[in-house]
């Protein structure tokens, strides 16, 4: 989903006379927010700042790879028009209790070169490449000059995976000034003996968070020389959400199973997530609901639901709800692993009118993070853990019955040990 | 500290190996002077899976004191495949946590694999009486739990003094089939009591594809609401694969 403000209706699918009844004041599309006002402010806000070929400002850092024309792809910096700490503009795990303006703001100001590169340039990397890998180890924001072959165009993709991205051109020249380098980064960058696999999970090991992996990744920073390609930002999140969880799911199944059915319910951006951890070897499932009006079901009446699952022995398919299944099962998969305990886990999200535009996966790695750190409450049967996480959540338990695996087998299945 | 068997063809490793791969992903085998055993649940603890396999069932068997032999099953099938299908197999353990199987047939081909450590804890069986015995032809069986597979993911078996009867159902629609005895499906019945069940069609397609191919035909016991257990004939001198499944319940 690309958009300017002028395509917006087409974009959010909203009938344009419903848009012209209601001008964002009587909210006829059913969204309590005005998709379109936010990111018609967003622009608003930043135009003054983007009229302009040549930028100088601190990047977060932030680069982009493009998936359009692969295996030629886009890639580049990201730079706002603003000098200072502007690490929090490409830190989505920042980003948990900020609003969309706040969200839609931060990316709109990030102004990106874009220059066409093979994605096999990775195995040996030209200048601009170099400079991006070397700006992508950075720890903290990095003040540079960006010169474009245009003036920006006022365009932010919006994707699933993705959190958004702001106004591009094409690129002609980027400077930044020095880079001081994360070393545990730049350590796994120069050992081509590690995989990338292995380069990933270490530094996550490390604490380097989830998207400055993603970003290096994106780059093809890591793994032996031959292998190293440039993967497009949307692949790469999910592919290092997906590698990650795969490693601690396997150190999971040493683990003890937990004692009790655990709870957990968090809410952010209108997305509500029931969380349900059960006393058994690793399982996973997530189930997402669309309300009416939400991106993915803006035609239904009814909510629409779709999820998919895994046994302990693992998937070998791509999950049938993308990167949300990847980011939901890495939260898990992390939280599990610090307390040492296994379970099974099934992820119950509602999305509802007020998630007004998609943002990225983030928002579900990190308000799944956010639930799992609370307290949850504990039960003694699946039947009371489900009702408690029913009771924050509005679809009804015959509709999650229908489409859940794992609830389907804890209500109909009985278990060898009770014949014991 | 020997562990040697020996079999003539792959054939009997092979069905031990997809049966157990079916349920889980590392299999602990028990060789003792008597034979090989085998004995694991799912991770769900829904199904289970108990192995005999006396030593009368291999050309050459030397086993000198208990030996535990756990492997990765997916290991242990990659090199089982590579086993042509009139090659001999000989399975053999020494003192280095190290597996070896040799094929031979013309030329010797000989392979190694790590043992690993167990992570399995001792499973014991379920208590059990049954009410409804069957002997039904395998690919009959397999046929069957195919046909109510296409409505549904679980299948309801009722048996009856004369008859049984398997169904399925769901949103989409109904199975129905009755087998009535002396059907050549049905090579023989004992009802004691009539029984009425259900079970996961997805384990059971799993076990019977796997373990079906060992046997012409399988044993079925089991009672109302009571676990099923299943048994395969793995080769001619008594070895046999027991499985075990749990059964559905209506919800309360």
């Amino acid at each position: 989903m690309s958009t300017s403000v002028q395509d917006a209706f087409k974009d959010f699918n909203i009938p344009a006379e419903l848009c012209l009844a209601c001008k964002a004041v009587r909210r006829l599309c059913g969204r309590p927010q005005c998709p379109i006002l936010v990111k018609a402010e967003a622009i608003y806000k930043v135009k003054p700042l983007i009229s302009s070929t040549l930028f100088s400002g601190s990047s977060p850092p932030g680069v982009f790879v493009g998936k359009l024309g692969y295996p030629k792809v886009s890639i580049g910096p990201l730079v706002p028009p603003i000098t200072g700490s502007t690490e929090i503009f490409d830190l989505p795990e920042g980003w948990l209790g900020k609003s969309f303006d706040d969200i839609v703001g931060y990316r709109y100001k990030l102004i990106r070169g874009r220059s066409k590169v093979d994605i096999n340039e990775a195995k040996n990397p030209g200048k601009l490449l170099s400079t991006l890998q070397e700006l992508a180890m950075s720890p903290k924001h990095i003040d540079a000059e960006l010169v474009l072959e245009r003036r920006p165009d006022e365009r932010l993709i919006l994707s699933d995976e993705s959190q958004p991205f702001g106004p591009s051109a094409p690129l002609k020249q980027f400077k930044p000034s020095s880079i001081s380098t994360d070393k545990r980064v730049e350590r796994a960058y120069y050992d081509k003996d590690l995989t990338a696999s292995e380069a990933v999970f270490a530094l996550f090991k490390d604490g380097v968070e989830v998207s400055r992996l993603q970003k290096a990744f994106s780059l093809g920073m890591f793994g032996s020389k031959d292998k190293r390609k440039i993967v497009p930002t949307r692949w790469s999140i999910t592919a290092v959400d997906s590698n990650v969880s795969l490693q601690l799911i396997e150190r999971i199944k040493h683990h003890e199973t937990i004692s009790k059915f655990r709870v957990f319910y968090f809410a952010n951006l209108d997305n509500r997530f029931a969380i349900i951890l059960a006393p058994e070897l690793w399982r996973y499932e997530m189930q997402e609901a669309w309300f009416p009006n939400t991106t993915w079901n803006v035609n239904e009446q009814e909510p629409a639901i779709e999820g998919d699952f895994e046994t302990y022995f693992g998937r070998t398919t791509y999950a049938k709800i993308h990167g949300s299944y990847y980011a939901a099962r890495l939260a898990i998969a992390e939280r599990l692993n610090s307390i040492r305990r296994q379970a099974s886990a099934l992820v119950l999200r509602e999305i509802h009118p007020g998630y007004i535009l998609p943002i990225g996966v983030w928002n579900i790695r990190e308000t799944v993070r956010a639930a799992l750190a609370k307290k949850p409450s504990q039960h003694e049967t699946f039947k009371q853990a489900f009702v408690a996480a029913l009771s924050n959540l509005t679809i009804r338990e015959k509709d999650w019955k229908k489409k859940s695996h794992m609830l389907k087998e804890w209500s109909m299945q009985s278990r060898l040990k009770d014949y014991i | 500290m020997v562990f040697v068997a020996k079999t003539k063809t792959p054939n009997e490793w092979k069905i031990v190996a997809q049966t157990i791969q079916s349920l889980v992903e590392e299999a602990s085998f028990e060789g003792t002077a008597e034979g090989i055993t085998f004995r694991a649940m799912d991770p769900s603890h829904v199904a289970l899976i108990d192995l005999t396999w006396p030593n009368a069932g291999f050309e050459k068997y030397d086993c000198d004191k208990q030996h535990k032999l756990t492997v990765r099953v997916e290991d242990f099938v990659k090199l089982l495949r590579r086993a042509g299908p009139k090659d001999s197999v000989t399975i053999q353990a020494g003192d280095d946590d190290m597996l070896t199987l040799k094929f031979q047939n013309g030329y010797k081909r000989e392979f190694q694999i790590h043992l690993i450590e167990s992570t399995y804890s001792p499973t014991p069986l379920p208590k059990l009486s049954f009410d409804s015995k069957m002997v039904l032809k395998e690919s009959a069986f397999e046929e069957i739990l195919n046909d109510v597979q296409t409505i549904s993911d679980h299948i309801t078996l009722e048996a009856t003094k004369d008859k049984i009867i398997f169904t399925g159902k769901s949103d989409s629609g109904s199975a129905s089939i009755p087998i009535e005895k002396g059907n050549d499906a049905l090579e023989s019945m004992e009802v004691g009591k009539e029984s009425k069940a259900t079970y996961s069609l997805q384990y059971l397609l799993n076990i019977v594809k796997a373990a079906g191919g060992a046997t012409e035909k399988v044993v079925c016991e089991y009672s109302s609401k009571m676990p099923l257990k299943m048994e395969f004939a793995l080769g001619e001198t008594g070895g046999r694969i027991n499985f075990y499944l749990a059964p559905r319940i209506e919800e309360k």
